[in-house]
This record gives structure tokens, C-alpha cells and sequence, in this order.
């Protein structure tokens, strides 16, 4: 009698394997609303926000094949991400001009920096920082998401990125910590992110207008009498440095939009893969756990007693097949890293499509910064020779060596 | 008594003097002797501007030349001409007091750079001060309006940019000079102060030279008067590079974008796309969505196999007929897709009711 309901149980067991059992994976892909200003925002308490191209997370000793880290691949959306905050940003409505920076020697009310912790089209995870121009953090927070199937749908809209849910978190976060400054705190900031300019431009003019301590933080001194002259030269001047930024930006909206497609292709083949190789483990892995519940169960028969000869027959037939789903499950779970293999061709492929763009942005961007900043050097001697005479006073400021001479990070 | 070494001694000494005489000559000529000609000082700071060019080898005298749109002229003349270019632009420049000298300079590097990098360079070189030399021969054009921009700075960096404002090489030479009169007074070359019709550029060169007077200060010269000089150069620097931004900008406006698929006027300056509506689930924006929605048509009837009904579908209208209860799957086979796009694109409510209950059925919700 204790026999019978082993029995049964071999029976279902086996049943269950020879219907294929599996296991579904249902999942909902989180979904974040993103807040759009109702109203038009007062342009006194509009922040300028400036995002420099991520950290694409490289580790060192990387192998590309264990790890699924294609450093090309990372390269791009390096520049892509930050982009893609940009339009985000700007569609809120609560922000100034959004814009992303070579590095941070360009000086913005807000400065977003960031680095990407994974990304294969699947899941995403990116950590960014926020500060101002007074060096206060805002915050530092890590951000991901998993896509859905509709995140890669053909009829969608492609400024909903797939990875959409960390965007609008990003720019929900920073809208709220936005919301809890006074209008003083955003005049000040504004009032200071023009001054580190100017004294970048005019140190002997403006250089003692702030002082920044050792942690970063920036204290105002005293303001320019807006009817300095000199104050009125050098925003003619930042407004030329916004606009060298904004040229740059053409350069990153190209780029953006070049690789768009192929990103998005990327990431879509790159998670069916995944997911596929995933359920296919999945699945190899219970259909061995049920090979071996089979087997054990069937060695466990007692053949002795009433029926000896079905039971027997049960028991061979029993550990006959468990061996058999045992087997099969290592068939299956070997011919899942062809699904691996299929991501490394697929990224090779996105690499030789993306590199070239990378390259040329590169190129622009070093290009372009380059100009800019040996403009900037002329202008800082006419401004110090202009200074000297309305002043009097010879500087002794060193104009030989530019503040913002490092090299740009993208 | 032999008579013939008697009269070959004779001989040999004029012959001795005469090729000292053409040793000291050509010494002479390689020194870059200027001869001070009272007829304008843009002459002779051509000249001087020329033969300092040609006394540092011609290309860097390009540059010290070129601090003022009169030398740049005989600098750039003088590096795309050697010692004719020089001639003819401080010859230029005496006649007009160096102006015609700057623009006879500048446009002659102008024109000739297309044909040379060198004439070009020596136009641009000549509006920038030393640095400028290295600029001037790597990106000539560009280094006409880095001469402008970059009088002070190095010319190098405008190479490539400052290429496709050439046009603007003949109008910078004089910022460039305006520049290198600032950065290369700073830089302590000689002959860089001289300016269209300035003698007191000629003796500012030459008193720079001698260490007397200030740095880019021109005798006679009030403070105010300086500062406007300084302002003039700063605004048309200022205008210079806001050409060379716009040639850029141009350019950038060539090339095409894909926007295919974008909303909300996607393309446009400044990446203008839609407000980043999240796709799937439904946690997009509330504004833009007809933008985005429209382009979503748009971009759906591009695309081979799709279902036209769903194709046409905005955003709301699938949030609208999705049930609240049926999640955005990992992965669906092929069956359970026909089935979801059959429910959404059902007009029937009951029939789209069993549609979806039918799509929960078979993925086991």
C-alpha cells in the first residue's frame, strides 16, 4: 500500500516530464510617470543643467565574453545616456538650457555626472551624482530598471526609450530636490556659476569675488556692480562659451540619432538572447532536478511483495527515464551558450557600427573644444590688458597657463 | 725677377675683397639690415616686420610680423614670398601707411592660401604671434581667423575649424595683428606693434625691442584711447568667432538625421525631441503625446509586417484597452503576441474581453 502513492507520484512525475514542463517568466516592467511642469516656470528660477558623458564602467581586467561588457558598446552609450537625460530634462519644463559638457570646467548652475553599472538591453543600472555650483551634492543615487516586452515595441514612440523608467526617475529626483530650494538658494547658485566663469575669464577682476574651501564648497563675497563694463564684456563672452556648447551639442544630437537604431536593435536582439539563454538554463536545470527525483524515486521501489513484476517493470522504465531527462536537461543547458554566442556576434556587429560614430564625435568634440579654448586664451589677455588700464592696477596673474586647459572627457 | 706674381698679387686681392664684399652682403641681406625710410611707418614696419620675419627664418617672422594687420600683410607676404612678399608688403604698407600693406598681406595669404599652405599660414601666422607659426602652417585659413581669435594663443588648435572661414583670414589678419599686438608685445617679439600707418608702431616695435615703454602701449597714446583700441579688438574677435561658430554650425546642419520614429519634433536644434514618455506600461507624460503620437503612426506605417490597427495606435489608446491586471512580459511566444495584438486591435469591447482572457488563459495569469 505505501508503495501505491510513490507510485502515483513516479507516475506524475513522469507525465510532467513528458509534457514538457516549464516555467514561465512573468514579470511587470516598472513604469515611472514623468513630471511635467503645468505651468510656465518662472526663467528667474530656471536652472541650468549641464550632463557630462558617463563613466561607461569598464572594470579593468574585463573579459568580454564572462562579463557581457563590450567596452565599444559602453563607449556609446556613454554618450547616448546622457543625451537622452537631456531631452528628457528638457521636456519637463522646469529646468534652463540642459545641455551636455565635454567636463566640468564648463560652468552650469546644476552638473550631472554618471557612470553605467550594467546595460545589455535587458536590465539597466546607472549611478549618478547631482551638485551645483556652490559644490553642494545633491545627491548621488543608483537607478535601474528591467524592460518589458513593449519597451522594444516597433510602433512605440522612440523618444520612449526602453530604459525610459530611469530617465524619468532621474528627472523626478531632481525636480524634487529642486523644489525644496528658495528662490535665493537658485539666484544664488546662478549668481555663482556666472562668477567662476567670469573669474575663469578675468581672474584678476573676479577672482576674489568667491572663495572655495577644501571640501568644494563656494562662498560668495561680494557681487560685480552691474554696471561694471567689464561684467558686460565677459556675458558677451559666456554667451559665445554657451554657444560653443550648444554647437557641441549638434555634434551629440547626431551622433544620438545615428546610433539610435542600432542601439535600439542592439538592445532589443541582446535581451531576447539573454532571455532565452536564461529559460533555457531555467529549463535544464528543473528537468535535471526532475531526471534526478525520477531516478531516486524509482530506485527507492520496492519491488518486492504483490505486482513484483509491474513494479520492476516501473522501476526500469522509471530510472531508464530519468537518466534520459538527465541527460537531455546537459544537452540543453550547452546549447544555451549558443544564445551567448549569438550576443557576442551581435555586439561585434554594433561595434563596427558604433565606432566610427564614436570616433567622429570624439574628433569634434576635441576639435571644437580646442578652438574654443584658444579663443578663450586671446580674450583672457585682452580682457587682463583692458583691466590694467581701466584700473590701473598690472596684474600679476599668470594668463599663460588657462584654467580650463584639461583635456575634455568625451 | 718675376714679374707675373707681381701682377697676380693685385688679382687675388680684389678678388678677396670682392667675395668679402659679397660675404658681408649676403650677411647683410640674411640679418635683415632695415633701412629706416622716412616715408610711413607701415613701410618700414613692413619692412622691419618683413626682415624680422626673414631674420627668424621667415615663418615665425610671419608671426611677429603680424601682430598688427599692416605686418601681417608683410608677414604673410614674407612667408609666402619670401623676401618679395616681404618687399612688396612693406613696399605696400609705405604707400599706405601699412593698411594696404595689412590687406594687400592678407589678401595676397588669402589667395594664396588655397594654392599654399604657406601663404595662407603667412596670413594667419601673421595674425597670431609665435605659437601662431606652427598654427599658420598646419591650418593657413584657419589660422586667418584664428589670427583674429587666436593672436594670443596657439594656432594650432584652429586648424581644421578656422579652415572653413578662410573668407575670414584677410579680416582677422588685423584682429590677429590687433591680438598679436597684445600677446606678442607680451611675448617680447620685436616688430609685432606695428601698425596700419603707425609710426608710433614702428617705434613701439622697435622700442619693444629695446625694452622701453610698456607692453602694447603705444606712445602718445591715452588710457582711453588704448581702451578703445583694446574694446575695438575684443568686439571684433568676438564677431570673428561668432563667423567661425556660424560656418560651423552650418556645416553641422548638413548633415542628416535619422528621426524617423522621433516625436515631438524630433531634429531640431537643440535635440528638441518628445518629453520622454515611458514606452509599454504607460508611465508617459502627459504633454506631447499627440506629437508623439502622430509620429508614432508615422514611423509604424514604415515598418513591413506590422498590424496596421496597432500601428495607428497611439500610446493612450493601448493604455486604454489594456486591462490594468495584465503585466508587460519578459518574453511571449508567438501565440500569446497574435493574441495581444488580436485584443488591442478588437473594436468589439466583449470580444476584446475575451481576447484578453484568452491571452491570460495561455500565459497563465
Amino acid at each position: 500500500m505505501n508503495g501505491i502513492p510513490r507510485f502515483s507520484a513516479l507516475i506524475l512525475v513522469l507525465a510532467c516530464i513528458n509534457t514538457g514542463c516549464t516555467v514561465s517568466e512573468v514579470i511587470s516592467a516598472d513604469t515611472t510617470k514623468l513630471e511635467v511642469a503645468s505651468l510656465n516656470v518662472s526663467e528667474s528660477l530656471l536652472l541650468d543643467v549641464g550632463i557630462i558623458n558617463f563613466d561607461a564602467g569598464i572594470p579593468e581586467k574585463n573579459n568580454e565574453e564572462k562579463s557581457g561588457i563590450y567596452p565599444e558598446v559602453r563607449e556609446a552609450e556613454a554618450r547616448y545616456i546622457p543625451y537622452h537625460i537631456k531631452t528628457t530634462l528638457q521636456g519637463t519644463g522646469y529646468w534652463g538650457a540642459v545641455r551636455v559638457i565635454p567636463n566640468r570646467y564648463v560652468f552650469t548652475d546644476v552638473t550631472l555626472s554618471g557612470r553605467i553599472v550594467r546595460s545589455d538591453g535587458e536590465y539597466v543600472t546607472v549611478v549618478l551624482k547631482a551638485e551645483d555650483s556652490l559644490g553642494n551634492e545633491w545627491f548621488e543615487r543608483s537607478y535601474s530598471t528591467q524592460t518589458g516586452l513593449t519597451s522594444y515595441a516597433e510602433y512605440r514612440d522612440r523618444s520612449n526609450d526602453p530604459y525610459q523608467k530611469i530617465f524619468n526617475d532621474i528627472a523626478n529626483d531632481l525636480r524634487a530636490y529642486a523644489s525644496t530650494l528658495e528662490p535665493k538658494q537658485i539666484e544664488r547658485m546662478r549668481q555663482v556659476s556666472e562668477l567662476k566663469f567670469f573669474a575663469d575669464m578675468a581672474p584678476d577682476a573676479f577672482g576674489e569675488h568667491f572663495v572655495v574651501d577644501d571640501e568644494g564648497m563656494t562662498t560668495l563675497q561680494r557681487l560685480p556692480a552691474e554696471n561694471d563694463p567689464m561684467v558686460g564684456r565677459l556675458r558677451q563672452i559666456r554667451e559665445r562659451d554657451r554657444l560653443v556648447i550648444d554647437t557641441l551639442n549638434e555634434h551629440y544630437a547626431n551622433f544620438y540619432y545615428g546610433i539610435a537604431l542600432p542601439y535600439e536593435g542592439w538592445r532589443r536582439t541582446s535581451r531576447e538572447q539573454a532571455v532565452a539563454y536564461r529559460q533555457t538554463r531555467r529549463s535544464a536545470t528543473m528537468k535535471a532536478l526532475l531526471g534526478v527525483v525520477v531516478v531516486a524515486g524509482s530506485m527507492s521501489i520496492n519491488t518486492g511483495g504483490s505486482h513484483s513484476r509491474a513494479k520492476n517493470a516501473a522501476k526500469y522504465v522509471g530510472v531508464n527515464r530519468g537518466m534520459r531527462t538527465i541527460f537531455d536537461a546537459w544537452r540543453m543547458r550547452s546549447s544555451a551558450n549558443i544564445y551567448r554566442e549569438n550576443i557576442k556576434e551581435l555586439s561585434e556587429s554594433f561595434v563596427a557600427e558604433a565606432a566610427p560614430l564614436v570616433i567622429q564625435v570624439e574628433g569634434e568634440t576635441r576639435r571644437l573644444t580646442g578652438t574654443a579654448e584658444a579663443q578663450y586664451e586671446s580674450w583672457r589677455k585682452l580682457l587682463h590688458e583692458i583691466y590694467e588700464v581701466e584700473t590701473g592696477f598690472a596684474g600679476d596673474v599668470d594668463l599663460s597657463v588657462p584654467s580650463r586647459s584639461s583635456e575634455p572627457a568625451g | 725677377m718675376n714679374t707675373s706674381r707681381n701682377n697676380h698679387l693685385p688679382k687675388s686681392s680684389f678678388r678677396k675683397a670682392a667675395v668679402s664684399a659679397a660675404i658681408v652682403a649676403l650677411f647683410a641681406i640674411a640679418s635683415g639690415c632695415s633701412v629706416s625710410i622716412p616715408m610711413s611707418g607701415g613701410s618700414s614696419g613692413g619692412a622691419s616686420g618683413g626682415s624680422s620675419g626673414g631674420s627668424s627664418g621667415g615663418s615665425s617672422g610671419g608671426s611677429s610680423g603680424g601682430s598688427s594687420g599692416g605686418s601681417s600683410g608683410g608677414s604673410s607676404g614674407g612667408s609666402s614670398g619670401g623676401s618679395s612678399g616681404g618687399s612688396s608688403g612693406g613696399s605696400s604698407g609705405g604707400q599706405s601707411g601699412g593698411s594696404s600693406g595689412g590687406s594687400s598681406g592678407g589678401s595676397s595669404g588669402g589667395s594664396s592660401g588655397g594654392g599654399s599652405a604657406g601663404g595662407s599660414s603667412g596670413g594667419s601666422s601673421g595674425g597670431s604671434s609665435g605659437g601662431g607659426s606652427s598654427g599658420g602652417s598646419a591650418g593657413g585659413s584657419s589660422g586667418g581667423s584664428a589670427g583674429g581669435s587666436s593672436g594670443g594663443g596657439t594656432g594650432g588648435s584652429m586648424q581644421g575649424l578656422g579652415g572653413r572661414s578662410g573668407g575670414g583670414s584677410s579680416q582677422t589678419g588685423g584682429g590677429g595683428g590687433m591680438d598679436g599686438m597684445g600677446g606678442s608685445g607680451m611675448d617680447g617679439e620685436c616688430g609685432g606693434n606695428s601698425l596700419p600707418g603707425g609710426v608710433g608702431g614702428m617705434e613701439q616695435g622697435n622700442a619693444g625691442c629695446n625694452g622701453a615703454g610698456g607692453i602694447g602701449e603705444y606712445p602718445g597714446e591715452t588710457d582711453a584711447e588704448r581702451q578703445a583700441r583694446l574694446e575695438g579688438t575684443l568686439e571684433k574677435s568676438v564677431g570673428d568667432f561668432d563667423e567661425v561658430l556660424a560656418e560651423e554650425q552650418r556645416e553641422i546642419s548638413t548633415v542628416g538625421r535619422n528621426t524617423e520614429g522621433f516625436g515631438g519634433g524630433a531634429g531640431g536644434s537643440g535635440g528638441g525631441v518628445g518629453l520622454g514618455k515611458q514606452g509599454g506600461g504607460g508611465g508617459g507624460g502627459s504633454g506631447g503625446g499627440s506629437g508623439s503620437g502622430s509620429s508614432a503612426r508615422s514611423s509604424a506605417q514604415n515598418q513591413a509586417g506590422s498590424t496596421p490597427s496597432i500601428a495607428g495606435m497611439s500610446e493612450e489608446e493601448r493604455k486604454a484597452r489594456t486591462p490594468e491586471d495584465i503585466p508587460d512580459l519578459v518574453s511571449e511566444d508567438i501565440v500569446a503576441k497574435q493574441l495581444r495584438e488580436a485584443a488591442l486591435a478588437e473594436e468589439d469591447p466583449a470580444l476584446r474581453d475575451r481576447l484578453w482572457e484568452e491571452y491570460r488563459n495561455y500565459n497563465k495569469l
